[in-house]
């Protein structure tokens, strides 16, 4: 079966395991909620666990599948952008300036002010951090230099955040700090989802739309823009999209690393490697990561606060490994 | 029938000027060869008639300067293929010549019927259509040279510019890819393709455009642009002249002594 035929079933399927996993999640935590109880949930608003799917489960899902998605998104632009399998949305800075942002609001005290503060500070941060980038990079709009701009930008955002933690007042805000770096979606309520879901669906439009614009990149940039590809319009969209939907994903999760990089790798085979096919799998495919692995921190240690991000992390790094290796062995 | 006029067109990068002042008309569909010795300026014309240039001077198609022209119709009208012949993803080689049709696609939609057709038609004219489900990496230099000219031809345009599109390719592709690009010409289209090649651009290009140090030093028919002085001046080299089918050709023979126009490696 060629590509052509199998992309509207991988899509579909795709969509099946997502909707599945949203599901599960609704069900799976300290109180297991069975199908048949999900559904009567549904009628009678007033029982227990009614109340526990609208103020824990429904946010915690919700924040899954977005935040997921945005990242598999964003992950698949930016490597058909910078023609670099090894591309992700941390790349740029923008996971880390995101994070100090939310550490400065903790260390500052601004977190007890208000509760907007940590993500309102955390989405200040990304976005300083993408018009640094662009900035830097200017009109030449040159690959190496994003990337030679993202990876300094990280190491000063996650040098700042070092110095925050080395000066933090007590123990317990460095703790909070630390625990916050983590990334996790425990104990977040719809205000979350209030305020990271538009941010994601902008970020998400803008990502969407340089679809042919990477297909022609594909082909390298002077045959793109012969193409009638706009070029600095694409790179606006796919660094400013990043910043705007992984900024205020990270604003309300903390960072969570490797889904960008994972989801589209596993996926660009199976959509015949073509960049603007790979960008809806990997935003479905990313909601479904996410979504398992969120479900995962709640199955494997119920009793512990076991954080998302370590576990992203504990699956994604070998993944990485691996794929350097092969990688390597491809080339040779 | 398409006009392309240049005037005064000079690019500089840096201290550097790589093109000074190149002026000429193409009135009328020809093959049209540009040549010259390594550091010329061809690519740096062939990406300015393309508008991939800034450069200083006016670079007019159809009366229209190419610079204020929108990109899409830009891409319709012309077709670019540059030297280096990257495909980024290991995609099938068909989705490659399809990636010609994406100046007459709207937002969103994939390819037609009618897409896929004249990417089968421009890859079959390209003796590439059994490579269509093989993924372009696993090709060899020349075929993926080949499946890269199908996808230019493939943008179905008016123009066609490819930058020495031969390198590669084994004599017999050489001269199947001469004859298309003749064929391409005799449809009206006006074609510009450089080469190092001096006998196939001799024997094949209605017209030479002989570049040298970013001056355009000669331009006319392939017998008058090379002749012994002019080989001798640009390149250092000496050369047999001899006839094949009627058409004169060059075969560079060897080098002139004393002449420092070859730089030291």
């Amino acid at each position: 079966m060629t590509a052509d035929r199998r992309y509207p079933l991988l899509l579909a399927g795709l969509g099946l395991l997502a909707a599945l996993l949203f599901l599960a999640s609704l069900g799976i935590g300290q109180v297991w909620i069975d199908p048949l109880t999900l559904v009567a949930a549904f009628r009678d608003t007033q029982s227990a666990e009614a109340l526990i799917l609208a103020e824990i489960r429904l946010p915690r899902a919700l924040l899954g599948a977005g935040i997921g998605a945005i990242l598999g998104l964003s992950g698949a632009v930016l490597q058909g952008f910078l023609r670099n399998p090894l591309a992700e949305p941390g790349l740029l800075g923008i996971s880390a300036s995101a994070s100090l942002g939310a550490v400065i609001a903790i260390y500052a005290g601004l977190t007890a002010l208000h509760p907007y503060a940590l993500p309102l500070c955390a989405l200040a941060g990304a976005l300083v951090a993408v018009t640094l980038v662009q900035m830097l990079v200017g009109r030449s709009g040159d690959i190496l230099v994003i990337i030679l701009a993202g990876v300094a930008l990280s190491s000063l955002a996650g040098a700042l955040t070092s110095l925050a933690l080395n000066l933090a007042p007590s123990p317990f805000a460095a703790l909070e700090i630390v625990f916050w770096m983590l990334g996790s979606l425990t104990d977040r309520s719809l205000v979350h989802v209030g305020l990271a879901l538009p941010f994601i669906l902008v970020g998400g439009v803008m990502l969407a739309l340089t679809g042919r614009a990477l297909d022609a990149l594909a082909l390298g940039p002077d045959v793109a823009r012969s193409l009638g590809v706009n070029l600095d319009r694409t790179r606006v969209l796919a660094v400013v999209g990043t910043a705007i939907g992984v900024g205020g994903a990270t604003a309300v999760s903390g960072a969570i690393g490797f889904v960008g990089l994972i989801v589209p790798h596993l996926l660009r085979p199976l959509v015949g490697h073509r960049p603007s096919r790979l960008l809806p799998a990997s935003a479905l495919g990313g909601a479904a990561f996410l979504l398992a692995a969120d479900i995962a921190v709640r199955v494997v240690m119920p009793e512990r606060d076991l954080k998302l991000g370590v576990v992203t992390a504990i699956l994604g790094a070998p993944f990485f490994l691996w794929l350097l290796v092969s990688l390597r062995r491809r080339t040779a | 029938m398409i006009r392309l006029d240049c005037e005064s067109v000079a690019v500089r990068r840096g201290a550097r000027e790589t093109l000074r002042g190149v002026s000429f008309s193409c009135e009328r569909p020809q093959l049209v060869g540009v040549i010259g010795p390594n550091g010329a300026g061809k690519s740096t014309l062939m990406r300015a008639m393309t508008g991939l240039q800034p450069h200083a001077g006016s670079l007019r198609w159809q009366g229209r300067e190419l610079a204020a022209m929108p990109p899409g119709e830009r891409a319709r009208l012309i077709a670019y293929m540059p030297q280096e012949r990257t495909v980024h993803w290991p995609m099938d080689c068909i989705e490659v010549v399809l990636l010609g049709r994406l100046p007459h696609r709207g937002g969103f939609g994939g390819a037609s019927a009618d897409d896929l057709r004249q990417a089968r038609e421009a890859m079959e004219r390209m003796d590439v259509i059994g490579f269509a489900r093989r993924p372009f990496d696993t090709l060899s230099g020349g075929e993926q040279a080949r499946v890269l000219i199908a996808r230019m031809l493939a943008q179905a345009p008016h123009a066609c510019i490819a930058d020495e599109p031969v390198n590669g390719l084994d004599p017999a592709h050489q001269i199947a890819l001469m004859q298309v690009l003749a064929e391409l010409v005799a449809e009206g289209r006006p074609v510009f393709v450089s080469l190092h090649d001096l006998t196939l651009a001799s024997r094949w290009c209605d017209r030479l455009l002989l570049l040298d140090r970013g001056c355009l030093v000669a331009d006319g028919a392939p017998g008058e642009v090379l002749n012994a002085e002019r080989l001798a001046g640009v390149y250092g080299i000496r050369a047999e002249h001899i006839d094949i089918g009627g058409r004169p050709s060059v075969v560079p023979s060897d080098l002139i002594a004393g002449e420092d126009h070859v730089e030291p490696h």
